[in-house]
């Protein structure tokens, strides 16, 4: 079982009210991680967190490692940074063969998703084969041929059954034209939900000014709380690819576009795998920039992921994740801003577009919609 | 994010489905993602899938820093909302 916390919403009747959304999150556990030692808590961590437990181990070593000074070698962050990248890109296979066919009225695709499952296993097997990756000191065995392998079978996937087409061909696609294009004439399931989406409500709804978090890169980002009457930034693939052509050319990014995104995420995470992999040149990004002792941060399917610990004679003291839910269902954040466009619609169709709203924002996080 | 609890599958269902337990809360899931899942097995499900399998020993362990964190006892309702 698992337990991803809850979004409740409420749409007020009068059409000047604002949107609540009110985030109850997963029980703390991180309790459990106090008077532990490092190399404890990234044992644990992945354990409690087991369906993305790469981010969070990844998250992990980056706060204990910037908290005690230590800085892993080039090959460990590799490593570090492949894993984390072949596990966002499961997520999005996932997402898109189960979730996205819903949209249409489908069955989801199983027998893609189920081929989506080994590919992280098959990518630690060659590179990672004594899962030492995320224990401190780590020395890294890594086999780049078998890399490739599984990274093949990644792009054969994702090319057969999602995009019609290499990844990188897709990706090169840029503008609406060209994207529009591809939706109308391909047969996948994610074709045909961009071409719903595009000739539906799906090209405008939600469609705000986006505020996004990658650009607010102080120390002073670390949670959304404290913020003030200030619009909450967003973390999210979106955030991530937003230079893309397509979503470069979106003033304000709707239902739609963030559905695009999810696909543009996607193919760049899969070429992204494949030059950190073959090029020694490109400087791996597990960890990221270090914004101030005892904090790790790991772009995750759904955004960003920030573990915060404080140690006190090799134990940890105070241990707090953030999660991108955190930040995309805060007061002022994406999810209200988006749903506060929903003011004045009839009342059935604000809850079928209010839950096309949150499954856009965030497909994982269970949410109840009422009107109030 | 997510606090991924094992679950006991304790019935096998046609279509790729079962019936999976933790502390007396039943759910109906499917196994169509992983291969070869016995009654007993221990998996990790979300949004209605089984994601991995989990040796009893690993579960064992979980379900206990999950106990001892209090989540199973508080959480539980949440499970219940959507038990069969």
């Amino acid at each position: 079982m698992s337990l991803e916390g809850h979004v409740e919403i409420v749409l007020p009747q009068d059409p000047a009210g604002s949107a609540q959304v009110r985030l109850a999150e997963p029980a703390d556990v991180t309790g459990l991680l106090s008077g532990r030692g490092g190399e404890d808590v990234v044992k644990l961590i992945p354990a409690l967190y087991a369906l993305c437990g790469t981010a969070h181990a990844a998250a992990a070593c980056a706060a204990l490692e910037s908290a005690s000074g230590f800085r892993p070698d080039d090959q460990t962050r590799r490593t570090r940074t492949c894993l984390v990248l072949m596990e966002r890109i499961r997520e999005h296979i996932l997402r898109v063969t189960l979730d996205w066919p819903a949209f249409i009225g489908e069955a989801p695709d199983r027998n893609t998703a189920r081929a989506a499952m080994p590919l992280l296993a098959g990518l630690k097997a060659v590179i990672d084969p004594h899962r030492e990756a995320f224990l401190p000191g780590a020395a890294t065995v890594f086999d780049a041929h078998g890399a490739c392998e599984v990274i093949d079978q990644a792009e054969r996937l994702i090319g057969d059954q999602i995009f019609n087409e290499t990844p990188q061909g897709w990706l090169g696609r840029g503008g609406p034209s060209a994207i529009g294009q591809w939706a109308k004439t391909r047969t996948t399931i994610a074709s045909r939900v961009i071409d719903e989406l595009s000739s539906g409500r799906g090209k405008d709804l939600g469609a705000v000014e986006p505020v996004y978090l990658s650009e607010f890169e102080s120390s002073h980002s670390i949670a959304p709380e404290g913020r003030g009457s200030d619009p909450c930034p967003e973390t999210s693939p979106l955030d991530r690819r937003r230079s893309h052509p397509f979503l470069a050319s979106s003033g304000k990014p709707s239902v739609m576009d963030r559905h695009i995104a999810r696909l543009i995420d996607l193919a760049a995470t899969l070429l992204e795998l494949r030059r950190m992999v073959l090029d020694r040149t490109v400087e791996p990004h597990m960890p990221g920039p270090v914004r101030s002792e005892g904090i790790g941060m790991v772009e995750t399917a759904r955004g960003r992921l920030t573990h915060q610990v404080s140690m006190h004679r090799g134990a940890v003291k105070t241990y707090r994740i953030v999660s991108p839910t955190r930040w995309n269902f805060a007061a002022g954040g994406i999810a209200e801003r988006c749903l506060n466009t929903l003011r004045g619609a009839a009342p059935d169709d604000r809850v079928t577009c209010a839950s096309l709203i949150v499954a856009a924002i965030d497909p994982c996080v269970a949410h109840s919609v009422r009107g109030h | 994010m997510c606090l991924a609890i094992p679950a006991r599958v304790t019935q096998l269902d046609d279509g790729d489905m079962a019936v999976v337990a933790l502390e007396g809360v039943k759910k109906r899931i499917s196994i169509a993602l992983i291969e070869d899942v016995e009654v007993g097995d221990y998996v990790l499900v979300h949004v209605g899938y089984a994601l991995h399998k989990v040796s009893p020993e690993e579960a064992g362990r979980t379900l206990a820093m999950m106990a001892e964190a209090g989540v199973l006892a508080e959480e539980l309702e949440e499970i219940a909302g959507g038990a069969l």
